[in-house]
């Protein structure tokens, strides 16, 4: 009788639906309309002559098909509305084309989709960036390769990508790649981020602070005791488990590999270390000491380690002054956020301070993403959705900010004012698509889409660009350092407690786990790479 | 079901008073069983449905604890790894520490629960007032059927380090305040109250319900002879509701080693800080197979539970026999 929530027994009953579904092959989600099944669609079969990659697909033998499109926000209540409007928008370029938009929560968007996909549900187009477990998923053969000319729909990308190609920043489709073959198109926008903080531009002007100072972490203290004093209303810093001072600082010199280890990138040809080794501790442990050290002296909000409020509602409600964030051109109006708190400015403007260059790495080229399931019933013609999305202006925009007058109102040729509590408004710009091709906000500059481009160029490229791990042959070890750092993780990055106990601990338990053989598998698959690309 | 069986056992004490189920065995008589109890089988039906959606079904997907799954080849064409999906589960402290740390609560929470329930049960017993009865036992179900996401909110109250109830308490008897979010030895006694408090009505209805088939007569004859309330209770409630407490007892040995994942990973605010004391197998799977996305090292760990559960049955089962043989399960 006692409900218990059992996520191992969840998953196998899971997978026994798996097995049902795979002989079944239920058509759970495109039966809105007859879908042509890729062995009898035209388009699949022209395509497997080596010939078709340059033809265009002859539009008028498309079957009927529905393409589902997947990703995480909170589900709009005129979805309707709008995809019937991209049904119409379609009619023309992509015949007997639909569209269904899926926006599942954020906070189950990573295990809907896993179990979808491990269920093999007919999904179509779904967001699988490298920070939702892409590369582990896309090696376990979940999506297509879209430059694999033995599938058999053929090259998908050389046929139905064009657009795609000629619009996208190449360095993008060196990324989302294992051994040659390439499993995801990545959205068209920066191609990395640096770091830094935002502080608040109105307390920034009251009390006459130099953020310019601000290299790292440590060089805020000074301001923190004066909003300590004279601001009661808000917390000098503000962390939470999802959402802490810790979680962009500038990376010290080494670069994040996964899994705990790290390379030295200032050194060439420097190994991969843990982060159990002592250099790598005393960056951490310096840090982690700091917020111990403000949760003491009062700075920190005391219900850091157990609040389950969202971040957003506190900057909202004044509370917060200073956040530490990604960066990139037009982040400053991306943070504007409005003022609930009933006094001061209408909304809350940010000033960024960078700590970080951008680096484009394979996890930073692959941080926005779209990958095509295997379990699609028609992936060409997921790829010729896609590809619109890159060079079809009306259709992407109407996807990310709805229908005109309904749901925005143009203010310029090219600039938007999104209406509020219109019904669809899911925030995924630089989710989906040339994100180069979405109309600008009202607060944004107008050379954004301009920085960009030239952000793109005078970014620095990680010599590892296109390097992924495998974690498989080490997944004992690695499903170990999993239990162990996330133990850790949320009482490190709320600072209650005295770190340097909690680090020797966890370092002790990552060391005795295995952690060391998860560096060796890195450098052994790193060392292969690096050979096979000629680096 | 087996619990409703046990209570009709014992309330039934004398064989001719038993309903005809009882009387009747063999298949010969299994046709007139169901016309007469025609009723309570369609009342059974969904429940069998249930179960076997939801436990049997699944078991067929066993065989996936043995395999390294992937989407190309699907669940049957995937290659057979052996053991090797068990291997994170004796790999590390971590894991040793779950087990430990699950079967000492599974085990401390039967025993506790047992005890109080049972408790309970002879005191409302003794309740005169039929009313008074009835407003307690539902007071004290109530808490049985709160989710344990909501007990995890009325914990935080009682033990929020900014303004927590207790902790307002403590600050005004002059003690200073405790952090209980990151004091894992407090953990034990809160689970074990948070248990107690939700768990202890639900159970004592069971006993209450075998005491109420207990023969009046018994109880006439002892006041004749002198006998005290309490050496009523200690000679013939207790001797009486004895297979009733080894039965239930036996089947929730199925479950020591699977514990309440909300109560686990819900009320500690899945704080790691804690997990000395909080960190139960279910808990260790989930968050060592979360990131990983591999369904044959869950099902690893959910067949090891599994296989565990039914060990303990069977092997207490025999126990129990071998000191009273009519108070076996089979």
């Amino acid at each position: 009788m006692k409900k218990r929530l059992k996520a191992p027994a969840l998953l196998l009953t899971l997978s026994m639906t798996a097995a049902i579904g795979l002989s079944a092959c239920g058509n759970n989600n495109n039966n809105a309309s007859p879908s042509a099944s890729p062995s009898t669609s035209p388009t699949a079969s022209e395509s497997n002559s080596p010939s078709a990659s340059s033809s265009e697909p002859a539009k008028t033998e498309l079957q009927p098909f529905e393409v589902s499109i997947y990703m995480p926000g909170s589900p709009q209540k005129d979805q309707v509305v709008v995809e019937e409007r991209i049904d119409e928008l379609l009619k023309d370029k992509l015949p007997n084309t639909k569209v269904s938009l899926n926006y599942i929560d954020w906070s189950a968007y990573l295990e809907k989709t896993n179990l979808m996909l491990q269920s093999g549900e007919p999904l179509d187009l779904v967001f699988a960036p490298e920070w939702y477990q892409f590369f582990s998923n896309a090696a376990k053969g979940a999506f297509l390769p879209l430059n694999d000319d033995s599938l058999a729909q053929g090259n998908l990308l050389a046929q139905y990508g064009k657009g795609i190609s000629e619009t996208i920043n190449p360095s993008y489709l060196q990324a989302p790649v294992i051994a040659g073959k390439l499993y995801a198109i990545p959205t068209n926008k920066e191609l990395a981020q640096g770091r830094g903080f935002a502080f608040r531009k109105d307390i920034v002007e009251k009390y006459n602070f130099d953020i310019s100072t601000v290299k790292d972490l440590k060089d805020i203290e000074p301001f923190l005791q004066v909003i300590k004093e004279k601001e009661p209303n808000i917390y000098p810093v503000y962390s939470n488990k999802q959402d802490s001072v810790l979680d962009w600082l500038q990376d010290y010199g080494y670069q994040q590999l996964g899994f705990g280890t790290y390379i030295n990138r200032t050194v060439e040809g420097s190994k991969v270390i843990s982060m159990t080794s002592p250099e790598y501790l005393a960056i951490e442990l310096a840090n982690d000491k700091l917020l111990n050290d403000w949760y003491k002296k009062g700075y920190l909000n005391k219900n850091a380690p157990t609040t389950q409020e969202k971040i957003d509602d506190i900057k909202s409600a004044g509370k917060i002054w200073f956040i530490s964030t990604t960066t990139s051109p037009g982040r400053e109006e991306a943070l504007r956020i409005k003022n609930n708190s009933g006094s001061g400015p209408e909304n809350f403007d940010w000033s960024i301070v960078n700590t970080q260059a951008p680096l484009v790495t394979t996890s930073q080229a692959t941080g926005s993403q779209f990958a095509i399931a295997r379990s699609s019933k028609d992936p060409a013609r997921a790829m010729m959705v896609l590809d619109l999305l890159y060079t079809d202006k009306e259709l992407l925009n109407t996807v990310v900010f709805g229908i005109q007058d309904k749901h925005y109102t143009k203010v310029g040729d090219n600039k938007i004012k999104q209406i509020a509590d219109s019904g669809y408004a899911p925030g995924n710009a630089w989710i989906i698509g040339n994100q180069l091709n979405n109309y600008l906000l009202d607060n944004e500059s107008d050379s954004k889409y301009e920085e960009y481009v030239e952000f793109n160029k005078t970014a620095e490229q990680s010599p590892l660009l296109g390097f992924s791990f495998n974690p498989d042959p080490v997944k004992t070890q690695v499903a170990s350092y999993n239990t162990i750092f996330t133990e850790f993780s949320d009482i490190l990055r709320t600072g209650p407690v005295d770190p340097v106990d909690i680090l020797k601990k966890r370092n002790d338990k990552l060391d005795k786990a295995g952690i060391g053989k998860i560096v060796e598998e890195m450098q052994k698959q790193l060392d292969e790479w690096k050979v096979a690309n000629g680096k | 079901m087996a619990t409703q069986t046990s209570i009709d056992r014992t309330v039934y004490a004398d064989k001719k008073d038993r309903p005809l189920v009882y009387r009747q065995r063999g298949a010969t008589t299994l046709a007139r069983n169901l016309m007469t109890y025609k009723a309570l089988y369609v009342m059974f039906i969904p429940g069998l449905l249930v179960l076997l959606v939801n436990n049997y079904l699944p078991i067929f997907g066993v065989f996936v604890a043995f395999k390294d799954v992937n989407y190309i080849d699907g669940i049957f064409g995937s290659p057979w790894v052996g053991f090797h999906n068990f291997e994170f589960l004796f790999s590390n402290d971590d894991a040793i520490r779950a087990v430990r740390n699950t079967v000492l609560y599974s085990v401390t929470f039967m025993s506790l629960t047992t005890v109080f329930a049972v408790t309970v049960g002879l005191l409302f017993n003794e309740l005169r007032s039929r009313l008074f009865a009835k407003v307690y036992q539902s007071l004290m179900i109530l808490p049985y059927f709160f989710s344990m996401v909501v007990v995890s909110y009325l914990v935080l109250a009682f033990l929020s380090p900014q303004g927590g109830f207790i902790n307002v308490i403590l600050k005004s008897m002059g003690i200073a305040e405790i952090d209980w979010y990151s004091s894992s030895q407090y953990w034990p006694t809160i689970f074990i109250v948070i248990t107690l408090w939700k768990n202890v009505g639900y159970s004592a209805v069971v006993y209450i319900a075998g005491m109420a088939g207990i023969d009046p007569e018994y109880y006439e004859a002892a006041v004749i002879d002198g006998a005290s309330r309490w050496q009523q209770a200690k000679s013939i409630t207790l001797p009486m509701i004895r297979p009733l407490i080894i039965i239930l007892t036996l089947l929730s040995m199925a479950n020591i080693f699977v514990s309440d994942f909300g109560l686990f990973y819900q009320v500690t605010l899945n704080s790691g800080i804690l997990y000395d004391t909080t960190d139960v197998i279910d808990t260790f799977v989930y968050r060592s197979l979360i990131n990983l996305n591999d369904i044959g090292m869950a099902s690893a760990a959910a067949l090891l539970q599994s296989t565990v559960g039914f060990a303990l049955v069977l092997s207490s089962n025999v126990v129990v026999r071998k000191i009273s043989k009519e108070d076996s399960l089979f």
